[in-house]
């Protein structure tokens, strides 16, 4: 087969271009935005959510989640009764790394008082958030098959934490739900007060 | 003010009961922040954290005043040779 030069020119007196198949899809589903909400809940089968086997994997992305209570934290659970319940039994693990602004410390570390170990209550995505004007925390949640009656269901969380010790988080945690039913319904909320405001996206990945 | 659930983009009232679970909630988030403030960690802990040397260049330097000295040699026999046969086994 000839080898080919692209280059400018060749571009340019291209007349036709092939296609590209079987690449993988990336769908976006549904947006939240808060509104000094309690919870924000992403329940499969209404308002266009869809949390069932159309797709392998869900990500949620996280824009700028504002508390209204300082020092809050940013969690989440799920259900498998399409939101009556959100107690799905799970285990997680979280470190992170935090450098506060005026440079006296960084480090990094496991947080036992965030993880679960076979829990039904909620778990940590990003912690300990400021409530000032300007603080808030970004980050993203991935859940994998979670119609899947054969496996757990496994999910990846992190992102970047404005801390109310005026320092940046690094947050890290990942985890399984226990359960060989179906996860259906997705909730998020604070360890304390509401979600102030910022936009939760849910985007479905074949 | 009464709180909601937001579900699906659709606004759903707290009930009662779920009103007096977050009020708790929050009374008890409440205390363990003021508790927190009271026992406010030492900077010094995660300062002193950062700049010690490497656990086993610690251990390096514990056998070094070990080996030299012959009381030590003895009383710490076990941890002395089962380095010195590694340093033996792999020499410089």
């Amino acid at each position: 087969m000839a080898l080919v030069k692209l280059n400018n020119r060749g571009v340019r007196s291209v007349s036709t271009f092939g296609s590209i198949s079987s690449l993988g899809t990336y769908t976006f589903i549904k947006k939240l935005t808060a509104s000094s909400s309690a919870t924000l809940s992403f329940v499969d089968g209404s308002s266009d959510v869809v949390l069932d086997d159309t797709y392998k994997e869900y990500l949620f992305t996280f824009n700028n989640i504002h508390a209204a209570t300082n020092d809050a934290t940013f969690k989440f659970n799920g259900s498998s009764d399409t939101g009556s319940n959100y107690n799905v039994t799970k285990t997680t693990s979280y470190f992170d790394a935090f450098h506060i602004e005026n440079d006296s410390q960084a480090a990094m570390g496991y947080r036992v008082a965030e993880d679960v170990a076979q829990g039904t209550g909620v778990a940590t995505i990003l912690r300990n958030l400021g409530d000032d004007n300007d603080q808030s925390a970004s980050g993203y949640l991935h859940l994998f098959e979670p119609s899947s009656t054969t496996y757990t269901k496994h999910f990846i969380g992190g992102g970047s934490t404005y801390g109310s010790a005026d320092e940046n988080i690094n947050n890290f945690m990942a985890g399984y739900f226990n359960t060989t039913s179906a996860v259906d319904a997705i909730q998020f909320s604070m360890s304390s007060g509401n979600i102030d405001a910022g936009d939760i996206c849910l985007y479905g990945i074949n | 003010m009464a709180r909601h659930h937001l579900i699906n983009g659709i606004k759903v009232p707290f009930t009662a009961e779920e009103e007096a679970e977050w009020d708790a909630n929050e009374a008890a988030f409440a205390e363990q922040q003021a508790k927190e403030v009271k026992e406010a960690p030492k900077p010094y802990v995660a300062q002193r954290k950062l700049a010690y040397p490497y656990i086993g260049d610690q251990l390096d330097m514990l056998w070094h005043a070990i080996d030299q000295d012959a009381e030590l040699k003895g009383k710490y026999f076990a941890f002395h040779q089962a380095i010195l046969a590694v340093k033996s086994k792999y020499p410089k």
